[in-house]
């Protein structure tokens, strides 16, 4: 059983040195493509040697290279796009030079029929065996495998998004995702969000259950990361890590909500006097000692304490 | 007393002793990894001890950086056969991330051997062109142009907008919408496969229709 705290991180705060220090970071094409000069700034990380050497990070921090999120527009489906074909986004990713590579992936939407569904799902995954296949293509990886399913060298690892529209169609889909990808995606932040009826312990439920669905059809052998996972709602947590304490499996959290509550709130963890049993996010200036933290303080301190939160929760909870 | 200055040519012939026994056992087993790299090391303290009682010529140099390169080389292939080997044992999914940053660390240092304008040559063949950049730069920064205005028409937020009579209103939207279509039709045409999310699910079906397999 193992965790890691993956955070999302922009440009300006890889240049002031968030990156250092930590488990991992999800850098998304979010951060460039919007910009001007979104070619000379490709064409510079790679030429020197990807974006961890460009920016001095260590190399055993894990760095995810994110995929393009389809456009949205008013008129949602009419005008929903792909901004670029995805070998050419592939192709990018790999002057990035990162550890994972996430395969650009179709998310679904509440208004689908079940057809549509079904049709969104084999473009995914048509999507995961073109990466694969390029990767083979031009000696990124090799096509031999061992016996647990995974290629035997690889210079990159991919990211597969397993969606679905009940916890057997995750299940599905990391079935056959497992054959391609080392990790496998569970997009957790839009099962929290879509069923908005449900309390948030119900929602936190249904996650465990689309967890348990899929690890039980795959087994612990590939890393589980919950993308979108905000960890938001602290109080919840036990029930994830009692799930990977029964399976002895590994997640990646995927933590945007510390980022957003580090540097835009600057917002710190700390537990309230009141009630012990509540650790929340507080404004450092009400909080003892850390009134003239900077954003990168506030980061560090969240990052610790939530790293401490973690371990002390597997020693408590039964799986 | 202080120690006695020890001349280049001892230091040659104290390293060409160390390496000696390496060498037997490098001639038994050709592609031993272990042997190699104690080679290695050794003539790389060589050469740094020697820098420091004369300068290294130019040749000298170039054998000292060979040396570094086969070390890197090598320890990234040691690392790459422990994790390889740890993973064959436990298969846990924490020794496959290991093992994959090691091959990457290994794939890395293998193509520091190449040389440099043609490492760059490679590096520059996979960066998408800049035409690709350049025209969806131009097509997002119009089309946020164009939405921008189609929503001051329909919510008349504008003075403009306020006294348009609703004739008018409702061409110039149709107007808008039409370029709007138009330019996303060009930003899919920029990549052989840039398809809409519908677009690819027509594609599907016909493909389905006609019996493809895998469906």
């Amino acid at each position: 059983m193992d965790f890691k705290l993956i955070h999302d991180l922009g440009l300006h705060q890889i240049k002031d040195g968030y990156a250092n220090g930590i488990d991992g970071f999800f850098f998304s094409t979010l951060w460039y493509l919007r910009k001007k000069n979104a070619y000379d700034f490709v064409k510079d990380v790679a030429l020197k040697g990807g974006l961890k050497k460009a920016f001095n990070i260590p190399s055993n921090v894990i760095y995810i290279h994110g995929s393009d999120r389809p456009l949205e527009t008013e008129s949602k489906d009419k005008f929903r796009m792909f901004i670029r074909p995805p070998l050419i986004a592939l192709r990018e990713a790999v002057c990035f030079n990162p550890d994972v590579i996430q395969v650009m992936d179709l998310p679904i939407d509440d208004s689908d029929s079940e057809q549509r569904i079904c049709e969104k799902l084999a473009i995914n995954r048509d999507m995961v065996v073109e990466y694969h296949n390029w990767l083979v293509k031009l000696g990124f990886r090799s096509s031999s495998r061992y016996k647990t399913g995974v290629p035997r060298f690889s210079k990159f690892m991919l990211l597969g998004v397993c969606h679905g529209d009940y916890p057997d169609a995750h299940a599905e889909e990391a079935k056959f995702m497992k054959d391609y990808c080392e990790i496998l995606g569970i997009p957790i932040a839009g099962l929290l969000a879509r069923h908005s009826r449900l309390t948030v312990s119900q929602r936190y439920d249904y996650v465990v259950q689309v967890l348990t669905k899929v690890l039980d059809a795959i087994g612990n052998g590939r890393i589980i990361q919950l993308m979108g996972f905000g960890l938001s709602r602290i109080s919840e947590l036990s029930k994830i890590i009692a799930v990977a304490k029964k399976y002895d499996a590994v997640f990646w959290f995927e933590s945007s909500t510390m980022v957003r509550n580090s540097t835009h709130a600057r917002k710190i963890l700390s537990v309230n006097i009141k009630n012990p049993d509540l650790v929340e996010y507080v404004n450092i200036s009400k909080v003892k000692g850390a009134e003239k933290f900077t954003p990168l303080d506030v980061f560090r301190e969240n990052n610790r304490v939530m790293k401490g939160i973690l371990s002390q929760t597997v020693l408590f909870v039964n799986g | 007393m202080g120690e006695r200055e020890i001349e280049p040519r001892e230091i040659l012939r104290r390293t060409r002793v160390e390496v000696a026994p390496y060498m037997r056992e490098l001639a038994r087993h050709s592609r031993a990894i272990l042997p190699r790299l104690e080679i290695a090391k050794r003539w790389i303290e060589y050469y740094e001890a020697l820098g420091k009682v004369r300068p290294l010529t130019r040749a000298e140099q170039r054998k000292l950086e060979e040396h570094r390169k086969t070390q890197r080389i090598l320890e990234s292939r040691l690392e790459v056969l422990r994790a390889a080997g740890r993973y064959a044992r436990t298969k846990s999914p924490k020794d496959l991330a290991d093992l994959r940053l090691a091959q990457s660390r290994y794939y890395e240092s293998r193509a520091e051997t190449v040389a440099p304008p043609k490492r760059r040559e490679f590096i520059e063949k996979f960066v998408p062109p800049r035409e690709f950049y350049d025209e969806l730069a131009a097509i997002r920064e119009e089309i946020e142009e164009k939405c921008k205005r189609y929503k001051a028409i329909k919510y008349r937020t504008t003075p403009e907008a306020m006294i348009m009579s609703p004739d008018e209103r409702e061409r110039a939207l149709k107007e808008i919408g039409k370029d709007l279509s138009l330019k996303y039709a060009r930003a899919y045409e920029l990549g052989q496969k840039g398809m809409s999310i519908s677009e690819l699910i027509e594609h599907y079906r016909e493909m389905k229709e006609l019996g493809a397999r895998g469906f």
